[in-house]
């Protein structure tokens, strides 16, 4: 017996507890709202149920797909403008290595499931932590800039009257690279 | 610390689950969640000019313990709400009538967003109910916590400066309310009693100040406002090759014509106060702007009801010192409220004008009949139903277009298709956003009531989710690019919302797309939009 097939067997109690955990993250009374399948109206619960649905499926995969870090990001965008600090804000992320390690104890422990196949799920795992991380700290420096912008919108037109700014023609290199691809 | 966490030890932040009664949390007040207070010299200005409605000025910090309230805070509080029980039947009804059947709790967007329990719009309000009930029920001195009462504490007040200033008054929570109990009101209300012991933001009153000042929430004075006017006539006629006229403070026309000042200086506003001067040119409308009216939105409503009548009196002054027929109102969102809300019984009706008649058409707009303004996008859709206007909805070809109901014109105007209408004319690819995100169960851009300042970004973009999750569904479904809108708030607010949530979705007024699209006589052939930005194939 490997882990994969054995991930893949019980994925849905795996995403319930993996989910279960996550919402326990929130106050109070939300773990009953965030629960609800209202894709506008609870577009915190349903965002990130998505995500760690499809999260999962890529740790089943021996590559990850293109879809990874777009998935994280619905996930940590979400985080990171809610009151948690850093490391909480991505955290949830790991539960689902302790989900696993919590499911499949007694096959770890008899070493039915090999060492191996276990380290290589975590080190996945850590990957995506990884990703998280560079993601929320996009997000975090958005907030911010937003802030800046918020407060020199207020002056833009005057700027421009008064020439404080100056505009230059746009640039056009010519070829449809931009330099940055 | 150790290694080796386990999955309870990662939970332990499981305190957030507050295992104790709401009562018992304290408010925590937390960057990013919570607006700057008034600036000192603002409100000695305003206190003078009020007659004393914002008393106890002090500089003070919410992050403090000591709040250096009034020594006799609780008196004050108490005599107030007292006083608006006794003014307000409706105050009244919502502090005795809610059953807390929770079906308002979870459609507030700071609640969605955020989850904290105190946002919830039934909890919102419980924050003063609860001390309704605890100073002025029977029930509630004699059982205390069993009837949901408590004494008034000073943690009381910060909660209620905390939680008063995070509801943006967007009134989505009431369309679902059986009993239709308006939070924006109880909101509103509890803005009052904490003005009464100095408890009050920046980013309200001196805007408020201003307006009351200079007649704009801006402070901009006469000749700046004209200038910045000129400017943009050139930049028209730069455009267009047509040179609009700028008809301003002048008497014996037609029509006064009000829009907020926000879109005079702040990009993309700029682009929709363009719109307007293109579109009344090219009708030839009888006309004029006002530097003293110059205002179309009034902060007064996010502070209290003589502020907000105080800021609504002066545009109808103006309008009898210019002798004008009646008033055309520009794309602002709270502007409406105060209209269709309370205009009529607070300083209404305006019987020194007239039911407004569109000049161009004929059409009586006898709805307006009482504040004898209209919503442009009334006026300007009428214009095109009669076809009236040559438009080139092509040039607008390179924009798929979704709008944003803005709470104000939605839900407390019904102004839900006349802006549709405009946009379908001058855009020929327009999508909506689902069906729970708009018209009248629309989601706030979550900088409304006076809270699109930059130190509450935080909680902006946190409340802001609701909106972004639909905007970038369509961003995805349907490649939209554009979200139109017709409030100024928003086009300040939305910015950076579509910055965070659907990253490329820019923000446009709806004047400026119609402004786009507009064939103006005698124009030269246009290369570029309002943005200088190359029309579609001109690239
Ligand atoms: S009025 Fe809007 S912001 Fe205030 S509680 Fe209701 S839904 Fe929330
Ligand atoms: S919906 Fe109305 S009655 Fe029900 S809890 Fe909310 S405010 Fe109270």
């Amino acid at each position: 017996m490997t882990l994969a097939p054995l991930l893949a067997q019980h994925r849905e109690q795996i995403l319930d507890r993996w989910f279960d955990l996550i919402v326990r993250t929130y106050p109070g009374l939300s773990a009953v709202f965030l629960k609800k399948n209202h894709r506008w109206g609870n577009p915190v619960g349903t965002n990130i149920h998505g995500a760690i649905e499809k999260l999962f499926d890529e740790l089943l995969q021996p590559e990850a797909s293109n879809d990874l870090a777009p998935l994280l990001d619905a996930v940590v965008r979400i985080r990171a403008v809610q009151d948690y600090r850093p490391s909480e804000a991505v955290a949830i992320l790991l539960f689902v290595k302790h989900v696993v390690r919590e499911r499949f104890a007694a096959e770890i422990e008899s070493g039915r499931i090999p060492a191996k196949e276990l380290h290589e799920f975590d080190n996945k795992v850590d990957t995506m932590m990884l990703i998280a991380f560079d993601i929320y700290t996009k997000c975090r420096n958005t907030v911010m800039e937003n802030r800046l912008e918020d407060f020199k919108r207020n002056f833009t037109g005057l700027m421009r009257k008064h020439k404080i700014i100056v505009e230059y023609p746009k640039f056009d290199s010519g070829t449809s690279e931009s330099g940055d691809g | 610390m150790a290694w080796n966490v386990k999955p309870e030890e990662l939970l332990q932040y499981d305190y957030k689950v507050p295992q104790k009664n709401w009562m018992d949390v304290p408010p925590e007040f937390k960057p990013g969640t919570w607006c700057y207070p008034a600036k000192p010299e603002i409100l000695e200005y305003l206190n003078k000019a009020t007659k004393g409605d914002f008393p106890h000025i002090r500089e003070w910090v919410p992050t403090d313990v000591d709040w250096k309230l009034p020594e006799d805070w609780r008196e004050r509080i108490k005599k107030g709400f007292r006083e608006r029980l006794d003014k307000y039947r409706s105050f009244k009804v919502f502090m005795d009538v809610c059953v807390r059947c929770g079906a308002c709790a979870d459609k507030c967007h700071f609640y969605i967003g955020g989850g904290d329990p105190k946002n919830m719009p039934v909890l919102r309000a419980e924050l003063l109910r609860s001390i309704y009930r605890g100073e002025f029920t029977l029930a509630g001195k004699i059982l205390g916590r069993l009837a949901g009462a408590r004494k008034l504490e000073e943690d009381v007040v910060k909660e209620w400066f905390l939680y008063f200033y995070q509801c943006t008054e967007c009134r989505r929570c009431s369309l679902f309310c059986p009993y239709g109990i308006d939070t924006a009101e109880i909101t509103m209300m509890a803005r009052e009693l904490l003005h009464l012991v100095g408890c009050n933001i920046n980013w309200i009153l001196e805007p408020a100040s201003n307006s009351n000042r200079t007649g704009n929430h801006m402070g901009i004075q006469p000749h700046a406002y004209y200038g910045m006017m000129e400017f943009m006539c050139d930049d028209i006629e730069e455009i267009t090759g047509v040179k609009v006229n700028c008809p301003v403070n002048e008497k014996g026309h037609e029509v006064l014509f009000i829009t907020p000042s926000g879109d005079i200086f702040a990009d993309p506003g700029t682009y929709t106060y363009m719109g307007y001067l293109m579109l009344f040119h090219e009708i030839g409308l009888d006309y004029t702007w006002s530097t003293y009216a110059s205002e179309g939105g009034n902060f007064g409503l996010f502070t209290s009801d003589r502020m907000m009548k105080k800021l609504n009196a002066k545009m109808y002054a103006e309008a009898k010192r210019l002798g004008v027929k009646y008033i055309i109102g520009g794309e602002c969102g709270h502007m409406w409220r105060v209209l269709n809300q309370y205009m009529d019984t607070m300083n209404g009706p305006a019987d020194f004008l007239e039911t407004p008649v569109s000049p161009i058409t004929g059409t009586r707009f006898e709805s307006a009949a009482g504040t004898s303004m209209i919503h442009i996008t009334e006026f300007t859709s009428d214009l095109m139903k009669h076809g009236k206007l040559k438009l080139d909805p092509s040039r607008n070809d390179d924009k798929i277009v979704t709008f944003h109901d803005s709470c104000n014109p939605a839900r407390a105007m019904g102004l839900l298709d006349e802006p549709r209408y405009v946009i379908q004319n001058v855009c020929n690819n327009f999508v909506e956003m689902p069906e729970d995100t708009i018209r009248e169960k629309t989601f706030c851009c979550a900088g409304g009531s006076g809270l699109n300042t930059d130190e509450f970004m935080e909680m902006r973009m946190r409340g802001g989710i609701g909106r972004g999750n639909a905007l970038r569904h369509v961003q995805q479904k349907n490649g939209v690019n554009t979200l139109a809108t017709i409030c100024a708030i928003d086009r300040a607010t939305l910015p950076p919302l579509a910055n965070y949530w659907a990253p490329g979705v820019e923000v446009y007024g709806v004047h400026e797309l119609v402004a786009n699209a507009l064939v103006m006589t005698g124009e030269k052939p246009r290369e570029v939009d309002l943005r200088q930005e190359p029309l579609p194939g001109m690239e």
